[in-house]
């Protein structure tokens, strides 16, 4: 996999082969490349080389249906109450209200009415894990999740399952253990 | 998912998103007082002076304050939220990046049209409550004002893919100052006001571009200086110009460019970097 915006690639050269019920935790300090190797499996920044996920370009829709995806930080935008942002996300891969109320049991978290910005941090991880626990993904995808009880029992039972689970951590803790293969990362490339 | 049905997902959380902004509320706060404060003004005038400044008053505030909400909607299509999370969050859930933009953008149109709904709906009640009847004249205007401002939005929209907020509003408010430019010159040029050799220019850009739709009711304020600062008479080497009111073909060729800037816009989404 190789992405590269503006003059250095942010990731060159990173070999990545998940199979289902496999967990890999990606580690690095800050700006190692772990975020973009993450949105470059995403299609939402462009990879080079000959990456597939699920058998089509990372980004193509068919691919993105089956990956549940919680971005790092804060993935919200102004004037949504962040309930509504994750029914949308339920909505958007044909759930409804009832499967987003369900992610956001088991992700833990307790403030849909509150509008994103005002959402504590610990509150924003959850919620960015709701997103990704909608539905029933072949592949779970987590940028920087926070170590909660209830990111420990989702990451167990996605890999019961037989689905796949990415994190990217810079202190990935009990999370290594728990997914088996950790890559480091350093300067885009593994260390 | 249909892509229909995900378009109204996206643009109705859009919708919902932006009317909440203070930005936004205070825009249309504003716009309303000034209709409010011309409405006093009108009142206290008999006959067609008090049509006149009401009309004014109206058109100020749906050019300038048209132009603030539609340049700032079409700004944010893009900007802030592709870096933010915020498109990120959309498209992977398997909607194509094209749905997204488009959603986005429509979203936006609804905001825009609730916007001019809101002034022209208070224009329309003031215009009532000092006798002046049912001024469908100033609804007219109200809905070319819109067709003009969908312009700036869209163009605004597509900028904002690669520019930021300010310059794609900026790009979006020159673009409306050059489509009502064109149709200044079109008019000096139909009127033998300016030379031969710059009519055949003006007459292939007018033919091309964008033009500004113009309301029979503001080419007769127009015509008689008293439409205000939103529309001032037009002067071209020394002469008076009387603009021509838009017809249909225009009003249908400006609107076909909005789509064509909504779909120029979601197609160079497909390769910005999102986050």
């Amino acid at each position: 996999m190789r992405y590269q915006r503006g003059g250095a690639a942010a990731v060159d050269g990173v070999d990545i082969d998940l199979a289902p019920g496999q967990g890999l935790v990606v580690t690095g300090g800050r700006g190692s490349g772990k975020s973009s190797l993450l949105r470059a499996v995403m299609g939402l920044a462009g990879p080079g080389g000959d990456t597939t996920v699920f058998g089509a370009r990372p980004g193509s829709p068919d691919a993105l249906r089956r990956i549940g995806w919680a971005p790092q930080s804060w993935p919200f935008t102004y004037g949504v109450r962040t309930g509504e942002a994750i029914r949308m996300v339920a909505a958007l891969k044909g759930y409804g209200d009832e499967e987003a109320a369900r992610a956001m049991d088991e992700a833990g978290f307790t403030a849909p009415a509150k509008f994103a910005p005002l959402l504590e941090i610990e509150e924003a991880r959850q919620a960015s894990l709701a997103c990704a626990l909608i539905g029933t993904p072949d592949l779970l995808v987590l940028d920087d999740p926070w170590e909660f009880t209830q990111t420990d029992t989702a990451i167990r039972r996605a890999l019961d399952r037989g689905a796949a689970v990415l994190v990217a951590s810079s202190d990935p803790g009990g999370l290594s253990g728990m997914l088996g293969v950790s890559i480091t990362l350093k300067d885009g490339r593994r260390a | 998912m249909s892509p229909t049905r995900s378009l109204s997902i996206i643009s109705s959380v859009e919708f919902r998103a932006i009317i909440r902004r203070r930005w936004f509320l205070v825009t249309i706060a504003v716009g309303a007082a000034l209709i409010v404060t011309g409405t006093i003004f009108a009142g206290g005038r008999d006959g067609i002076p008090r049509f006149d400044a009401l009309r004014s008053w109206t058109l100020a505030v749906e050019v300038l304050g048209g132009l603030v909400v539609s340049a700032c909607l079409g700004a944010s299509v893009a900007n802030r939220d592709a870096d933010g999370g915020w498109f990120g969050l959309q498209v992977a859930t398997g909607t194509t990046r094209a749905v997204v933009t488009l959603g986005r953008v429509l979203g936006r149109v609804l905001v825009l049209v609730g916007t001019f709904a809101v002034w022209m709906g208070l224009a329309w009640l003031s215009g009532l409550l000092i006798g002046n009847g049912s001024d469908w004249p100033l609804i007219v205007t109200g809905f070319a004002g819109m067709g003009n401002m969908l312009v700036v939005l869209t163009v605004a929209a597509v900028c904002s893919v690669a520019l930021g907020p300010v310059s794609s509003g900026v790009m979006g408010v020159l673009t409306y100052i050059f489509s009502l430019a064109l149709v200044n010159m079109s008019s000096a040029a139909e009127a033998d006001v300016i030379g031969t050799s710059w009519s055949g220019l003006i007459s292939s850009l007018y033919f091309i571009f964008p033009r500004g739709i113009v309301s029979p009711l503001v080419a007769d304020l127009q015509a008689r200086d008293v439409a205000g600062l939103a529309a001032p008479q037009v002067e071209v080497n020394g002469n008076i110009v009387f603009i021509q009111p838009a017809s249909w073909a225009t009003v249908i060729w400006t609107l076909g460019w909005c789509v064509l800037l909504a779909l120029a816009a979601a197609g160079a989404m497909r390769r910005r970097a999102l986050s």
